[in-house]
């Protein structure tokens, strides 16, 4: 049964490797959304925040423009949710692993808070991965807008967007019904498990696991466009091999 | 050695990786981890980093193999017997007994402590070297566990117990490279199938290098401009395939002759 309606998705690229003051670096560009994120560590640490048995880890996200408040602070949390739990932080106790993500675009409307996650998520895992920083699988998360709109004949069209770009969102914001913004932890290039699922809106319980199947296709795609940076930078780097 | 890229998480071929490097006897295969790689009981697997998968097939002292995760970036964690190279930043404790307090730059760890006593020749109060703070030293890291903090120091070669070029390092200078640069330039010569860049300076120009496995380079020849060039040349053919990698040091050293 399709509940949604056809799916369209703008293409991701990734870059790695290009800021030289820090251990890893990645940008991220899907849609108009745009990020760069920077990881040190593992490193010297506070004594207030050091932990005996893990490694403590810091994730700042600064915004495109004006100074860091609740928005900012629930992109720390999102993103600390997801990738936490894949870092293998007890091979580094008493260390710092300090995530900094640049948000150059977010690529969301006014009301939205979704593109820009989504985005920050994917971006934090390819930089974490140039770091060298020890991670147990990959991660990859995605946007899915629900809407529908009524015509003037009637009938109800409606539709979902899968990182949609500014523009887009901006067409169909009044009709939007529902946001998800959607992160699966891969093995292999296979669904492992869900790691994030954050919805705000109106929707039925079969359009959320519709979701759901979807983001999961969404997402092996983009562990590829991961898999495709990742083994591009590995073999710039070994160059020397040939 | 055999090599392809893999991703955290990856499932590791093992079958493919062992090939036929197995001891006749009924036991299993005998597998030696290196770093990259996460042994979960009792038979998984995980690779936790991205980059090459690399195998190293033993027959000494039994048919083995030796899978790690080779890569390139990353910050450097000390590890016992790394050589590093490091500069003094303090001194304290006494007239007996007086440690060095060493940076360790790009290190997990930034501070090493280096005893006054941990040099060739130092039974003797007297005999043992005076640093000054911003002294280069190259060392050795004898002790370090990520839990206790601050690895500890050594300049003399631990095999003979004599100076083996440890200890301060006079005139020359300093410079940046990548973890896996540095590595590499600690291997044995031809140890990658060929000259190394090291090996084809040293047909071109006499010069001294001590490589610190925390990413520096400290580097003495004939003169200052020649120094310069020759960190250029071991900075910038670090990606470069052999062959260009040969032509451009011998570029680079011909024009640094040439001004």
């Amino acid at each position: 049964m399709t509940v949604l309606g056809p799916a369209q998705r703008s293409p991701a690229t990734a870059t790695t490797a290009f800021l030289y003051r820090v251990d890893g670096s990645a940008s991220w560009t899907v849609g108009t959304a745009h990020i760069i994120v920077s990881v040190s560590g593992p490193m010297e640490v506070n004594k207030r925040d050091e932990l005996p048995d893990i490694a403590t880890l810091e994730i700042v996200v600064r915004p495109d423009v004006g100074v860091a408040s609740t928005r900012e602070q629930f992109l720390q949390d999102r993103i600390r949710r997801v990738v936490g739990p894949v870092i293998a932080l007890e091979l580094h106790p008493r260390t710092l692993i300090q995530i900094v993500v640049q948000i150059v675009q977010s690529g969301d409307t006014k009301t939205l808070n979704t593109i820009a996650l989504s985005a920050s998520i994917n971006a934090t895992y390819m930089a974490l991965l140039d770091a060298g920083v020890p991670v147990r699988s990959t991660v990859s998360a995605t946007s899915i807008v629900c809407y529908g709109t009524s015509s003037i004949q009637g009938g109800l069209t409606t539709g979902v967007l899968i990182d949609p770009t500014r523009p887009e969102l901006e067409k169909i914001e009044k009709d939007i019904t529902s946001v998800h913004t959607i992160a699966y932890e891969l093995k292999g290039g296979q669904i492992e498990r869900l790691l994030l699922s954050e919805s705000v809106g109106t929707f039925t319980e079969d359009e959320v696991f519709e979701c759901y199947d979807t983001a999961a296709k969404v997402c092996e795609e983009t562990n590829g466009t991961m898999r495709e940076a990742v083994t591009k930078s590995v073999q710039q780097k070994g160059g020397w091999r040939d | 050695m055999s090599s392809e890229v893999i991703l955290p998480g990856d499932p590791i071929p093992l079958d493919s990786v062992i090939g036929d490097n197995l001891d006749d006897s009924d036991s299993g295969p005998v597998i030696q981890l290196g770093p990259g790689v996460l042994h979960i009981p009792p038979e998984t697997l995980l690779p936790i980093r991205a980059g090459t998968l690399t195998t190293v097939a033993r027959s000494k002292p039994q048919k083995s193999t030796t899978i790690y995760v080779d890569t390139t970036g990353g910050r450097y964690v000390p590890a016992v017997h790394d050589t590093i190279l490091g500069t003094v930043i303090g001194r304290f404790g006494d007239q007996e007994k007086s440690f060095y307090r060493v940076s360790i730059p790009g290190s997990a760890a930034p501070i090493g402590i280096l005893s006054s006593a941990a040099f060739a020749n130092a039974a003797s109060r007297h005999t043992r070297p005076n640093l000054s703070n911003g002294t280069t030293v190259y060392a050795r890291i004898s002790a370090f566990s990520i839990a206790l903090g601050e690895p500890e120091l050594e300049c003399f070669d631990e095999n003979t117990g004599k100076e083996g070029g440890f200890g301060e390092l006079k005139g020359g200078m300093l410079a940046d490279v990548s973890n896996g640069l540095a590595r590499r330039l600690l291997a044995p010569s031809g140890a990658y199938g060929g000259p190394s860049v090291v090996d084809v300076l040293g047909k071109l120009v006499p010069f001294e290098i001590a490589v610190g496995r925390n990413g520096r380079i400290w580097i003495d020849s004939e003169s200052c401009k020649m120094t310069a060039a020759i960190i250029t040349a071991i900075q910038e053919t670090e990606e470069l395939p052999r062959e260009r990698m040969e032509e451009r040091v011998q570029k680079i050293i011909k024009g640094a002759r040439k001004e």
